[in-house]
């Protein structure tokens, strides 16, 4: 008895926020404080996300939308990863070609989207590649200093029992790098739908970022609003998964941490 | 009884900057000369800064001497010995592999199967008390805990040498006082011969053979005591009138060093403990 309450209470606690802010979000248009014609209640918004998914109108959205962020996110994932591993690795060459990295990371993917369409058209692949630039760095920079900061302890004590170099970076390096590693897939994973929702508002026919943009042109409110659910959603969702990933390899990790 | 380390005016240095930025050359052991017997038990006393963990890891290969001669076996040391186990203070555990997984590494590392290893390492595992432990992670275990896989995962693949530096330095006393007399056992069991550092007069007399006293930096050998105490040991001998004779000598010589370093300019390269090192020390002199 004492246990449901204790629980009902948690769930309630967990819940009060996003519990009060829709009241709000539907109070406020409804009273006429906010305009209803800018600001649509949730009960509207909902019946949109209805209408969305019964027309099948939905999926293509986040079939294109998902298309592009997974291939430009796992191309920085693996591109990220190897290139991080060979630099943190080989400091020497790191520390050559730092500066260059911090330059090229500072350029706002957004500021070069119009060179991926001067190189590669205004197709999916400059979509798919301005994706790939903002997730990549954080992946890439992550995975650097997560190399580099192995503790030398475990290192020496690798190399103490007579461990080779290969042994070394397979077993202490990767291992000791991967929680820095997946901060950096994270990073890149949330940064990866910001940068979807710019290279979709720019010459797209579909995918939630054009759904978005094109509610709002043409006046469906509800609509837009729906758009802009289920994109969070979508960002939710897509971190759920990397969590749920990196959780499976630091599994080690477990009760050290508390998330 | 034949020499099994030898060590021959050996010298350390290297450059480090100092507060004002400027570079200047330190130098961390200088005409440094100590024998290791086979099968004994030798601990290296000394005070904090002086050298004596450097020391052990030029013999662990880890870093290179700067001169000087050191042999292992009559062969000269030249980057790592696998004959050699290394217990480090901080345990030194992969945090990623469960307790079994860490004794295995060694032996991992020399290619054994994966039953044999296995049984090889739970076999270590139990003698260091820990079998309900095994499948656990390292986060899971307390300090104490933690030191024994590390002594465990040195002795898996069975080194002629265990090379010890200062391993009970960051336990409570009550577990210093239990692993020291289990670490006894496994020596007397073993017979593999022990370099053991340490910055405790107590710890190193009731341990060894002999006591090396080493010098304020740079560091090299002042003199050697032998303990002529009988085996096998309790833990009482420490209340033995011969125990506090040998400690009060082992402190004459020692004291004056210990002085030196305190007053010795430390820069902050040398030890990223040396604060709680010193701080030891102080109590030692406290007692």
């Amino acid at each position: 008895m004492r246990k449901l309450f204790k629980f009902l209470y948690n769930a309630w606690y967990r819940s009060a926020a996003i519990i009060i802010f829709l009241i709000l979000w539907e109070l406020l248009p409804r009273l006429g404080i906010v305009n209803s014609a800018f600001l649509s209640p949730p009960s509207e918004v909902i019946v949109a996300i209805k209408e969305l998914i019964t027309t099948g109108e939905l999926w293509t959205h986040i079939e294109s939308s998902l298309q592009r962020s997974l291939s430009g996110l796992i191309t920085a994932i693996i591109s990220g990863i190897l290139l991080g591993l060979f630099l943190g690795w080989f400091k020497k060459f790191e520390a050559f070609i730092d500066p260059l990295l911090q330059l090229f990371r500072q350029i706002s993917a957004f500021a070069l989207f119009p060179v991926f369409i001067l190189f590669l058209g205004i197709g999916e692949v400059s979509k798919s590649a301005i994706i790939f630039w903002a997730s990549f760095w954080p992946i890439l920079l992550n995975t650097v200093s997560g190399v580099k900061n192995v503790d030398k302890l475990l290192i020496d004590s690798a190399r103490s029992m007579g461990a080779s170099q290969t042994f070394i970076f397979q077993k202490v390096v990767i291992p000791a790098a991967a929680p820095g590693i997946f901060t950096g897939i994270r990073l890149g994973g949330a940064y990866c739908i910001t940068a979807l929702v710019a290279a979709e508002m720019i010459g797209a026919a579909s995918g939630l970022g054009f759904y978005i943009l094109n509610s709002q042109e043409i006046f469906q409110i509800p609509h837009m609003y729906a758009g802009i659910i289920i994109l969070a959603f979508l960002g939710l969702g897509l971190n759920y998964i990397l969590a749920l990933i990196e959780s499976r390899f630091t599994k080690w990790k477990k009760g050290l941490v508390k998330e | 009884m034949t020499i099994k380390i030898n060590a021959l005016n050996v010298n350390k240095s290297f450059p480090v900057t100092n507060d004002l930025g400027k570079k200047e050359q330190i130098t961390v052991l200088d005409d440094f000369n100590l024998q290791v017997r086979e099968g004994e038990f030798l601990s290296l006393l000394g005070p904090s800064g002086c050298g004596k963990s450097t020391f052990l890891n030029i013999l662990a290969g880890l870093t290179p001497k700067t001169s000087g001669v050191l042999t292992v076996d009559g062969e000269e040391v030249n980057g790592i010995n696998k004959k050699h186990g290394v217990v480090f203070q901080g345990y030194a555990l992969f945090p990623w592999r469960t307790v079994l997984e860490n004794v295995e590494t060694g032996l991992e590392i020399r290619g054994v199967g994966k039953k044999e290893r296995k049984e090889i390492a739970l076999n270590y595992i139990n003698m260091v008390g820990l079998t309900p432990f095994a499948n656990r992670y390292p986060h899971e275990l307390s300090g104490g805990m933690k030191q024994r896989v590390a002594i465990a995962r040195a002795l898996a693949y069975d080194p002629d040498v265990l090379l010890m530096d200062e391993p009970f330095g960051a336990l409570d006393a009550q577990t210093r006082e239990i692993l020291q007399t289990e670490l006894l056992k496994i020596w007397e069991a073993s017979k593999k011969t022990i370099v053991f550092i340490t910055h405790s007069l107590d710890e190193a007399i009731y341990l060894s053979d002999r006591v090396a006293i080493m010098t304020s930096r740079p560091g090299k050998v002042k003199k050697i005591i032998d303990i002529p105490l009988e085996r096998p040991r309790q833990f009482e001998i420490r209340n033995s009138e011969e125990f506090v004779k040998l400690r009060h000598q082992a402190w004459e010589i020692l004291k004056d060093e210990v002085k030196q370093a305190q007053n010795q300019h430390n820069p902050q390269t040398i030890h990223v403990n040396k604060k709680q090192k010193k701080g030891n020390v102080r109590n030692e002199k406290a007692v």
